[in-house]
């Protein structure tokens, strides 16, 4: 068996190794010179340009994409034995985004330092969210709760990113590319920074592939097989964080090799660790090349980013994984948490009414530099003050959409933006802009309503069958959140200059808002607030489980759908009205949950008027605090949400 | 159950009392003034003034150079503080001039504090605020990269200029200040004849630190800076194999073996100089025939290609300098 095991594997071995030259083959004849294949073979082996040209540019960029692709399967191979998680990977658990991050950062603010690798930067992130998803996911790792806080961490990094980029629009200019990921090289020094790095770690990962092999049996029967756990975890993550960080200083945060190539591997039937972690590296490095190769074969003498191609062919598998996943895993019910001694709702809603007169007094009176208390003037009526409100609206439409999809998930770390409905509504609207570049920007919430609605139908196809497990559901989510935000930004880079409106509206704006949006966000909320009180019934049914709640007389398929798709119309009323706002509807919840117990009504109620405070609190802070320039309300939520919510997952222990 | 239910419909109540209490008050225009209305095109169509405009916002740099060229000063204008740093030419702005923020989201309550009279966008930022921009005062918008590919990008940078000057009733000033940049042209143009260069073939780049290796923009000849190489005698020998709406090319250094017979004219951020620090002794780019033979002109960290007639001057000035007297 194991010798026929041996015999197999070897075989896949050379089958992956041949395609690989043959890629790389095809890969060498790419590039903005146009040489035949005829030129290229005769004139590469003597000095003279086309060496010259194969040597310093072709070969580097062929030898970095085998690199890279085969530190990120590695990285990702081992980083999903290590959370026992298949969906982990260096992109989807936030590793990238934070490195990338600091790699932005340092571009900013310290330019001469990036002469070379910014590769001490990329770590330091790198290490910064993995020790952050550790911290928060808590001791057992289920997987649902490792993807939902890597993806949560993701969302973070990539709106501090984004609010950099929109800050310093002439400074980033060059980071685009760089950020969907290039394999484009100069010379070799990119080589001869990663080469050692990543083989080091590649043959410290086989060295400790025995381990690994004993630690996937369980943490307990490792322990008790005399294995030093807590020393192989600590190893097994430092070989993925160093990995991750290394690719993505040379190359930008590319998504989805990680994940697919040790997927591929384990489907062809390879078992134990040293083997796979051979096989992922190959098969990395195949993915990698065949992706750039296929870039460049699109749009010839065109850079597209490796790391769009990348997300288009993983897209797609990565739900099919999502489902997959899901089926196989037991059902992941968690208590909700909440106060067991509710305070007294009337004391709630006075307090927390008398802070939302209080900001609302501040918001209207102050624009940065001077106080004033004439409501009425024009200026203020016909721009402050529309503002503010519609802040207001929409904050109750996020907090109430989290408090509607929190309920039917059954976590606390639901949102719009983990299901994808986010991120699908940006992806949408950025695809408007970038098919029909001429159409005015009020029509980005079209894109918007149908992206939205193609991650909902996604999740409801899918899971109709089981019941609308929420484990699946949110694996789902996590999926098609990762698909959106990688086309939005392949998107991004396509409509070049336009980027600037496209990272406003994505990174959600409370800017600019009249009596107009007041009036429509009125009718908006008047509209979908009737539904949203009507299931919050069920909903308390369903937090007894689903054993009780159909005991009741509930429909629980019925239920979980009713509540899903209100909450989901709000929640895409709010990004159409606004774009996207992210955290409000997780934080808002969690601290209402805290408040008044886990009984829906009061709970909407006050998470409502959170959010709404919430919103016009970052709303004021984003006008005044570099006044009169504006920072976009949505990143000074993320900035003030993060911390409680990071705050929040460590206590849920 | 029931009072919360009250309390909710009360708040949507109040909200809608609030929203209804919002007064749409008409800006009433004085009439009966002296001067002749103007009229003038932008892409959100003509735009009527019943006067020349005074105070003028612009939310562009672009159109704030316009508005210099022309002798006046913007009342207010966006992200003053960027132009300072990437164009930089005479005259500059007074000090009165007032900050109205960001370029992409200008502040709509400073602009309306300035009540100017007119306010001056770029489409791909401000035609999406355009209604709150009309709300403070008559807005007029251009578009810098037209998708019509028979417009050349001077082409358009002229007929913005002249609508700008109709706007603020300096037609005959713009007349005199395109007429003297023709001038500019047929001299410089001499000059460079008189150089005797080796070649006229040329290309212009810009060049920035892009993931590991630099990306240089290569203009397209439908941009403004390459029309302006062809109007002193020298030609762009880039072609483009597609349309580039924002006239340049990207490549690598790759791909600048098509082009090395021309001479290769370029702008490099000081702070972020390419040549010097990551092409040096890059053998493709040492033997680049323009490179060998010594024919790479560097127009210097401050010079911008884009911009209007007086970024156009400066780049014509600083063109010919480069190349008389190497």
């Amino acid at each position: 068996m194991v010798r026929k095991n041996g015999t197999k594997s070897f075989a896949y071995l050379a089958g992956g190794f041949f395609l690989l030259v043959l890629l790389s083959l095809i890969h060498l004849t790419q590039g903005q010179a146009d040489y035949t294949v005829h030129e290229l073979f005769t004139e590469a082996w003597s000095p003279g340009r086309i060496q010259d040209i194969l040597l310093s540019f072709r070969l580097p960029r062929l030898v970095i994409g085998i690199l890279a692709g085969g530190a990120l399967a590695v990285a990702g191979a081992i980083l999903q034995t290590l959370t026992n998680n298949p969906l982990a990977s260096a992109s989807t658990l936030g590793i990238n985004a934070g490195a990338f991050f600091f790699v932005v950062v340092s571009t900013i603010f310290f330019p001469a330092f990036l002469g070379g690798m910014p590769f001490v930067t990329a770590l330091f992130g790198a290490i910064l969210s993995s020790v952050m998803v550790i911290v928060l996911a808590g001791k057992q790792m289920e997987p649902v709760r490792v993807a939902l806080t890597g993806m949560i961490i993701s969302l973070l990094f990539a709106s501090l990113t984004g609010s950099l980029q929109l800050l310093f629009e002439n400074e980033t200019n060059g980071l685009f590319l760089w950020g969907s990921g290039t394999l484009v090289q100069l010379n070799w020094e990119g080589v001869q920074f990663a080469a050692p790095v990543i083989l080091i770690f590649f043959v410290a990962a086989l060295v400790i592939a025995k381990s690994l092999d004993i630690y996937s049996l369980g943490e307990d029967i490792a322990t008790s097989l005399g294995q030093n756990v807590r020393m192989i975890k600590l190893v097994t993550w430092a070989i993925a964080i160093v990995l991750a960080a290394v690719t993505v200083s040379v190359v930008g945060p590319i998504g989805f090799v990680g994940l697919m190539a040790p997927h591929i591997v384990r489907m062809l039937g390879v078992k134990g660790h040293f083997w796979i972690i051979s096989h992922s590296f190959l098969w990395g490095a195949v993915m990698l090349i065949g992706a750039d190769v296929l870039g460049r074969f699109i749009q010839p003498g065109q850079e597209v980013p490796v790391g769009a191609m990348t997300a288009l062919i993983g897209g797609p598998w990565l739900l099919y994984l999502a489902w997959k996943t899901a089926k196989t895993h037991q059902r992941g019910d968690r208590q909700m948490g909440g106060a067991l001694k509710p305070v007294k709702l009337p004391i709630v809603l006075g307090i927390v009414g008398s802070l939302i007169v209080l900001v609302f007094v501040c918001a209207l009176s102050f624009n940065g530099s001077e106080w004033s208390f004439e409501w009425m003037k024009p200026v203020i009526m016909n721009f402050r003050v529309p503002r503010v409100i519609t802040a207001f609206i929409v904050g109750m439409m996020l907090a109430i959409t989290g408090v509607l999809l929190q309920g039917v998930l059954r976590n606390p770390l639901a949102d719009a933006s983990v299901l994808g409905v986010t991120s699908m509504a940006g992806a949408g609207a950025m695809l408007l802009l970038v098919m029909f570049p001429a159409i005015p920007i009020e029509y980005m919430p079209f894109g918007a309503v149908i992206g939205a609605s193609l991650a909902l139908g996604i999740i409801l196809f899918t899971s109709w069958k089981n019941n609308f497990q929420p484990m699946l559901v949110a694996l789902m989510g996590i999926a098609i959140s990762a698909f959106g935000s990688a086309a939005t930004q392949v998107f991004v880079v396509k409509a070049k200059l336009a980027v600037a409106a496209a990272l406003v509206w994505l990174s959600g704006s409370t800017y600019a808002k009249g009596w107009d949006d007041v009036q429509l966000a009125l009718i908006l909320f008047a509209v979908l607030i009737g539904p949203a009180i009507y299931v919050t019934r069920s909903l308390d049914a369903l937090t007894f489980g689903d054993d009780v709640a159909s005991g009741l007389g509930l429909s629980v398929r019925n239920a979980r759908i009713g509540a899903m798709v209100i909450g989901v119309a709000i929640s895409t009323a709010g990004v159409a009205l606004v774009g996207t706002i992210g955290f409000v509807g997780l934080v808002a919840p969690h601290i209402a949950r805290r408040l008044v117990g886990f009984r829906h009504l009061p709970l909407l109620v006050v998470s409502g008027l959170l959010g709404g405070l919430l919103l016009v609190t970052a709303d004021f802070i984003g006008r005044i605090i570099i006044a009169p320039k504006d920072i976009p309300s949505g990143l000074v939520v993320a900035l003030i949400g993060t911390p409680y919510l990071l705050y929040l997952l460590r206590k849920m222990k | 159950m029931k009072r919360l239910s009250i309390f909710v419909l009360m708040l949507a109540l109040f909200t809608l009392v609030l929203a209804a209490c919002s007064s749409d008050k008409e800006e009433t225009k004085e009439t009966g003034s002296k001067e002749e209305s103007v009229t003038f095109q932008g892409t959100n169509g003509e735009v009527t003034l019943d006067k020349p405009a005074k105070k003028v916002v612009v939310l562009e740099w672009t159109y704030a150079e316009n508005l210099l060229a022309l002798g006046i000063q913007p009342a207010g204008m966006a992200d003053i503080a960027g132009y300072g740093d990437y164009v930089n030419i005479e005259p500059q702005l007074d000090d009165t001039v007032a900050d109205v923020g960001g370029r992409q989201e200008p502040n709509l309550e400073a602009i309306a504090e300035l009540e100017p009279d007119l306010i001056i966008g770029v489409d791909f930022r401000h035609t999406a605020m355009l209604e709150d921009l009309e709300s403070i005062a008559p807005t007029v918008i251009f578009n810098p990269y037209p998708e019509d590919e028979n417009i050349d990008l001077y082409e358009e940078m002229e007929t913005t200029f002249n609508e700008m000057a109709k706007a603020v009733g300096k037609e005959a000033e713009a007349e005199e200040v395109l007429a003297d940049l023709e001038v500019v042209y047929e001299e410089k143009a001499a000059e460079i004849e008189a150089a005797n260069l080796k070649t006229k073939d040329t290309i212009l780049t810009l060049a920035y630190t892009g993931a590991a290796a630099p990306e240089i923009r290569v203009f397209t000849p439908n941009s403004m800076a390459s029309i302006i190489l062809e109007k002193v005698g020298l030609k762009n020998a880039h072609q483009p194999d597609q349309f580039e709406v924002f006239g340049s090319s990207t490549f690598n250094v790759e791909g600048l073996t098509k082009y090395e017979n021309a001479n290769y004219m370029y702008t490099v951020p000081d702070e972020d100089n390419i040549y010097e620090n990551q092409l040096k002794g890059n053998a493709v780019w040492e033997n680049l025939a323009f490179v060998k033979e010594d024919r790479t002109y560097d127009l210097g960290a401050a010079t911008w290609l884009y911009g209007g007639p007086l970024s156009a001057k400066t780049l014509v000035n600083q063109i010919t300098d480069v190349l008389v007297n190497k």
